[in-house]
């Protein structure tokens, strides 16, 4: 099929659902979610009944596979509404997508149907660490067979998963290993941060027996997959500030007009507009090879790059433009903000993004 | 319907084709064309040969039964990329109607379609032939409501006086086309298109300018002094003076579709510099180069891999809806705002990753630096199109 880049009848569908999903219930639940800095349990349940935080084949008793170009959209759509709820809503269930491609029959079977229960259970995928996040190349957790030993940043749901993959390297290859959270892993603390409150992690040590997931071109897609949402996401983050600064700009005034009138901030939101589609673009090109089991890191790390950068400056670009309401909480730009620089650091930052494509493309 | 960034076969076979047209006919001749600042004739009458003159003119690809779906304007992107990745200022010295094209096609009448546009670039003897457009005035380059070239009504004749600038191939275009003012109380919509052809009295070609970049490509100025044409040069004839006739804001509008083309040619010498410099570093750095700047060079390689994708998408982007006839005056806008700029960036990057020999004009790069630069400036300026951008989010504030 030729190139298009209109998404199919099902995908509007289901973008429009959760938009309104995003709309009314994550906007206004945004604030509470970052104080309580946990995701209520109602708002995780009436995602999970939309069927869209955990990819699962309907004979694994889940609400339907769907590839990572969906994936992609419902991160966007969700991190519109908000990032740190959306951030948590996609993390918690993104470990259904790494046992679904890469997974044994049997562990698809003792582990997917959990997924896709009406009190589903909560998930983490552990791969960064102090120095490397994105670069996965540089990982320092080794897997020896059915060891693994590491220590991990950003971990999601640590007190209170049912189940975790931790990524790292066997013999300087990608492998990763399921751990039984309840068992042995200990949580070295919890992280206070600056942003994605509401997607409670910590930082935890492994170092145990646990159970290899198969390595091979289906893990690296699947980690390589779980890595673009967090891009996916970023898109999501810079919309949302894109489209609350342009509406600011028409109402307010300044010197007698509207100061979107001023090229000093409509050049600044035509800027911003540039990097949203730029950014989206370059993450449904990477969602659209990884569906045809072609992407690589350098891939992954281009649209990464692109749209976390995309979310900082419009994060910073948005609170810019509405100037001292920007800085202050009754308004969510400048949360928005504090999410983007966070979640940038969940992938690559940009420097060593750029570095793996350069080293990805040489390669 | 569904997401899909594979380009259609006949585009890659189109892509493929042009880009080893550009690599053994353009590329070789890049450095000598921008030191003499010409190409030599024989060179231009096998370009048009080659092109057969008409390389723009009109979609064919119906006529030719090639594919059903349109995919004229994809066509266009890809092959303006490669053609500019081989040599900006020689692709602008390819034989054709150049941008009189889309403001025939647009604002002219079927007689005048055929006359100053199939009669002379579908000859096929292969002589080269040029078309030109001239809007810009040494006043009013942006601000196209300034113009002060004049048309004023003879009986069946128009007389236009004025002076136009920076105007590519006016001096030696079959036809060029220009606007001029006809009744100043309607400002821009007071604007019409004539179309002038070579020789006629009072149409004056004065200095070819010396320009930092593109110095192959032949950048003129005119003036029109007591310069009669008759009333079928007035595109759209009679009735385009007729309050609803065409105007210039509607004539502009066939821009839409060749703001892409412009920032895939940026794209494609952005990405020849590059290519140039990634193969340069990875065949000239040693591995035991220190580790800090060898880091420094990969960081900026890939960022200039993955603006220039970035450029890419938008560029694609905008030509995807014109050819599914979504309006995209905002997208055109986006990737013209972009490309260029992603491309300077990629070209000084490539001249500090290759330091003494980036500079060198034993290399290409500091060439592609200087041509890129007006990549950002010409077919309106990326601080014209945020002002495009901006509007179509925001409505006009500024009135």
């Amino acid at each position: 099929l030729p190139f298009d880049l209109q998404p199919t009848d099902e995908q509007r569908v289901l973008r429009e659902t959760l938009h309104d999903f995003a709309a009314e219930v994550l906007r206004p639940a945004a604030r509470d979610c970052e104080s309580a800095r946990q995701t209520s349990e109602d708002i995780f349940r009436q995602a999970h009944e939309i069927g869209v935080t955990a990819p699962v084949d309907e004979s694994y008793g889940g609400a339907g596979l769907f590839d990572a170009v969906t994936h992609c959209l419902v991160a966007e759509e969700l991190a519109w509404g908000d990032p740190g709820i959306a951030y948590y809503l996609i993390g918690s269930g993104a470990a259904a997508a790494v046992l679904g491609l890469a997974g044994t029959d049997a562990q698809k079977t003792k582990h997917l149907a959990a997924f896709g229960d009406s009190d589903p259970i909560k998930t983490f995928i552990a791969v960064g660490e102090k120095v490397a996040a994105g670069d996965l190349e540089s990982l320092e957790t080794r897997i020896d067979g059915d060891k693994v030993s590491g220590t991990k940043y950003g971990v999601l749901n640590a007190p209170d998963a049912a189940l975790g993959v931790v990524v790292g390297l066997a013999d300087g290859e990608l492998a990763a290993v399921l751990v039984d959270p309840s068992s042995e892993i200990e949580i070295v603390k919890p992280e206070d941060k600056l942003g994605l409150e509401a997607a409670p992690t910590s930082v935890v040590a492994f170092d145990l027996a646990a159970e290899a997931i198969p390595s091979g071109p289906e893990l690296t897609t699947a980690i390589l997959r779980t890595r673009l949402l967090t891009g996916a996401l970023a898109v999501g983050s810079a919309r949302a500030s894109l489209e609350y600064a342009s509406q600011y700009a028409i109402d307010r005034e300044a010197f007698g007009k509207p100061i979107g009138a001023f090229q000093g901030i409509s050049f600044k939101i035509a800027d911003m507009a540039i990097e949203v589609d730029a950014a989206r673009l370059a993450v449904w090109r990477a969602a659209w090879k990884l569906d045809r089991g072609q992407a690589t890191l350098s891939d992954v790390a281009e649209a990464n790059g692109q749209a976390l950068s995309a979310a900082v400056r419009c994060g910073d670009d948005g609170v810019q433009i509405l100037g001292g309401h920007g800085y202050i909480r009754d308004h969510p730009v400048e949360k928005w903000f504090r999410d983007a620089v966070t979640l940038s650091v969940f992938d690559a930052p940009e420097a060593v993004g750029d570095m793996m494509v350069a080293r990805g493309v040489h390669a | 319907m569904t997401i899909d960034f594979e380009p259609h076969p006949a585009i890659q076979g189109v892509r493929d084709f042009v880009h080893a047209f550009a690599e053994s006919q353009l590329r070789p001749l890049a450095r000598e064309a921008d030191e003499k600042g010409q190409l030599p004739i024989e060179t231009i009458k096998a370009l048009a040969q080659f092109v057969g003159n008409r390389a723009s003119v009109m979609p064919r690809e119906e006529k030719d039964g090639g594919p059903k779906e349109s995919i004229g304007s994809m066509m266009a992107v890809v092959g303006s990329e490669e053609l500019a990745w081989g040599d900006p200022a020689v692709l602008l010295n390819i034989p054709g109607p150049g941008l009189a094209a889309p403001s025939i096609m647009a604002a002219g009448t079927p007689e005048q379609k055929k006359r100053f546009l199939s009669d002379i670039f579908d000859d096929q003897s292969g002589e080269p032939r040029f078309g030109a457009l001239a809007v810009t005035e040494p006043q009013a380059g942006s601000d196209v409501s300034n113009v002060q070239t004049t048309a004023v009504r003879d009986g069946d004749e128009w007389i236009l006086n004025g002076a136009k600038v920076y105007c590519t191939n006016a001096a030696r275009a079959e036809v060029v086309v220009v606007n001029a003012t006809v009744d100043k109380s309607l400002g821009r919509q007071g604007q019409k298109f004539f179309v002038i052809e070579k020789g006629t009295p009072g149409f004056k070609i004065g200095k070819i300018e010396k320009k930092m970049g593109l110095t192959a490509s032949e950048t003129a100025e005119f003036t029109l002094e007591d310069c009669r044409v008759s009333m079928d040069h007035l595109l759209g004839g009679e009735a385009a003076l007729e309050p609803k006739g065409s105007g210039f804001k509607g004539t502009m509008k066939a821009f839409d579709s060749s703001r892409p083309s412009v920032a895939a040619m940026a794209l494609g010498i952005g990405r020849a510099a590059y290519e140039y410099s990634r193969d340069w570093a990875y065949s000239e750095l040693p591995m035991t180069t220190n580790f800090a700047r060898r880091s420094a060079i990969e960081q900026k390689l890939g960022t200039m891999k993955r603006e220039l994708s970035s450029a890419r998408d938008l560029v694609w982007q905008a030509a995807w809806m014109a050819d599914n006839k979504i309006p995209n005056s905002k997208e055109a806008s986006m990737s013209k705002a972009y490309a260029p700029q992603a491309a300077l960036r990629a070209c000084i990057g490539a001249i500090q990753i290759m330091g003494p020999e980036g500079y060198s004009k034993e290399h290409l790069v500091e060439k592609w630096f200087r041509d890129i630069k007006v990549y950002d400036i010409f077919e309106g300026t990326g601080q014209i199109q945020r002002v495009v951008i901006s509007r179509s989010i925001l409505g006009r504030l500024d009135n």
